[in-house]
């Protein structure tokens, strides 16, 4: 009867087309680390859709209509906490697969490409973090929408979309929820095709000596993929999300959530030129490294001095987080 | 034009109608409102439906054209926010609703009963919230675990293990 079922779907959904070769260490979870980024993306989507259902993204309404789906909505609780230990989740796995793809050296000739549209969803993800962070419209989110202010008008030109005066036809908060959910989404979903795409067409940089097929892979994925959705939906009941007092303006008291607490500790030190300068360096020099990391040798692990730059750049990022986590809550913006 | 400016209304019945002039109404005063086209000679209960919390705020009696005028005592506690006034029919079927604002309560209205914890100063702390998951909602939440921890394991044990 399962066997039927699935030759009718194979036939009928081409899924023999799942059956390329691939290493057989992508059984691996360090090799999956992509692939549950993007499950735990597909996760935020549905969620999200679920979220925006109830969500009012005016000024006036916003930090109510979070109310609302906290206390109200049904199972409005559990999936905006899901919501948001899958964004925590998703800053885990991408950073972790950032980092052993930058140890196995894959973005060399002739995957690039592969590499940079990789960090440019970083660098989406972050900004749905942060935009995420904003929709809340407690204390916390506004200071974090404060903070788009204020950088837009630290960059000038090029930040004017985030300030108050961009337009007076609707609030800098329904701008920033626009982002979330729906510009940066296509961007990002756009990516990932193009990120498939290459992988498939380039393959995956590990040993094809020993292979196995995709859709063992795949399944695996799969399997990790649904362990982990259950385990964040434990995790989602025994420590509900919460939410802060509406906001006060004029006041900059809190810390934003933990993945942007390096910036929050960057801005410590250098003040509101923080939030701009830090994610520019870093995106900067992961943009740069297939770049600056050229020639044939691609062992990994030997990357010469650019090692060594993302490895003080990694520290800095730490200590700056650590920092962010333990230092006291400071002013950086002159609310 | 000027007629209509600042009066708001909705209504979900296809005639009843509730309206103001004041889209927004301080906790502990008065809101001016006018019903028109419900049934005539009933009596209709106004509540206030809100994002945490929902407040009954009495009865009132149409006249013979089914109409009313009242002005709408709003309770100092009432939490400041975004509200939806409701006028509930004898059967308990939604007449009429309008969307109204309430804002914090001035010092004077405040001594009726405010709660002082919603006219706290900015701070970081969360609030305590009322979490309201139903034992339905507990069942269906335990399902959904259930069946991605057994989906997750099943395609795991199902797929060949890979070096280790």
């Amino acid at each position: 009867m399962i066997d039927t079922l699935r030759e009718a779907l194979n036939e009928r959904l081409a899924l023999d087309a799942l059956d390329y070769e691939v290493p057989k260490a992508t059984g691996r979870l360090r090799y999956m680390l992509g692939g549950l980024t993007a499950f735990l993306i597909g996760v935020l989507v549905v969620t999200g859709l679920y979220m925006a259902q109830y969500y009012d993204p005016t000024p006036r309404g916003a930090h109510d209509s979070v109310l609302y789906l906290i206390s109200r909505a049904p199972l409005g609780d559990w999936i905006r906490s899901i919501h948001y230990f899958s964004a925590g989740g998703v800053v885990l796995t991408v950073t972790a697969h950032l980092a052993y793809v930058f140890w196995r050296r894959s973005y060399k000739k002739p995957r690039e490409v592969t590499w940079w549209a990789g960090v440019a969803m970083a660098g989406l993800i972050f900004l749905l973090v942060v935009t995420g962070s904003a929709l809340r419209y407690d204390q916390e989110g506004f200071e974090a929408l404060a903070h788009f202010v204020a950088g837009g008008r630290l960059t000038g030109a090029f930040g004017v979309f985030f300030t108050e005066g961009f337009t007076p036809s609707t609030s800098l908060l329904s701008r920033i929820f626009s982002l979330h959910t729906s510009l940066f989404p296509l961007l990002l979903g756009l990516l990932i095709a193009l990120h498939f795409w290459l992988i498939r067409q380039l393959g995956i940089h590990a040993d094809y000596s020993e292979t196995g097929i995709f859709r063992n892979h795949a399944t695996r994925l799969a399997g990790f993929g649904f362990l982990l959705f259950a385990g964040l939906g434990v995790l989602a009941i025994v420590v509900p999300v919460g939410i802060g007092f509406p906001a006060v303006p004029g006041v900059e008291i809190t810390k934003p959530f933990w993945p942007v607490l390096w910036v929050y500790g960057l801005e410590n030190l250098l003040g509101a030129w923080g939030m701009i300068l830090g994610p520019s360096i870093v995106f900067l020099f992961l943009g740069l490294v297939p770049l600056l990391d050229r020639g044939e040798d691609d062992t990994p692990g030997r990357h010469g001095w650019v090692g060594w730059v993302a490895l003080a750049l990694a520290l800095a990022i730490l200590g700056l987080w650590l920092y962010g986590v333990f230092g006291e809550a400071q002013q950086h913006i002159g609310m | 034009m000027l007629l209509f400016a600042g009066v708001l209304m909705a209504a979900v019945h296809p005639e009843a109608i509730l309206k103001s002039t004041q889209s927004s109404v301080e906790a502990g005063r008065d809101l001016p409102l006018v019903g028109e086209e419900f049934s005539n000679g009933e009596t209709f209960r106004l509540v206030l439906l809100g994002a945490l919390n929902d407040y009954a705020l009495g009865d009132v009696d149409t006249n013979d054209e089914g109409k009313f005028t009242i002005d709408l005592a709003i309770p100092a506690n009432v939490r400041p926010g975004q509200y939806q006034l409701v006028a509930y029919a004898p059967d308990g079927d939604r007449s009429a609703t309008m969307d109204v604002s309430v804002t914090a309560a001035s010092p004077e209205a405040a001594e009726e009963g405010h709660d002082e914890s919603m006219a706290s100063g900015a701070t970081a702390e969360e609030m305590i919230i009322q979490r309201s998951t139903t034992g339905v909602g507990w069942g269906v939440i335990g399902l959904v675990i259930g069946l991605a921890g057994g989906f997750g394991l099943a395609l795991l044990r199902g797929t060949p293990s890979v070096e280790v």
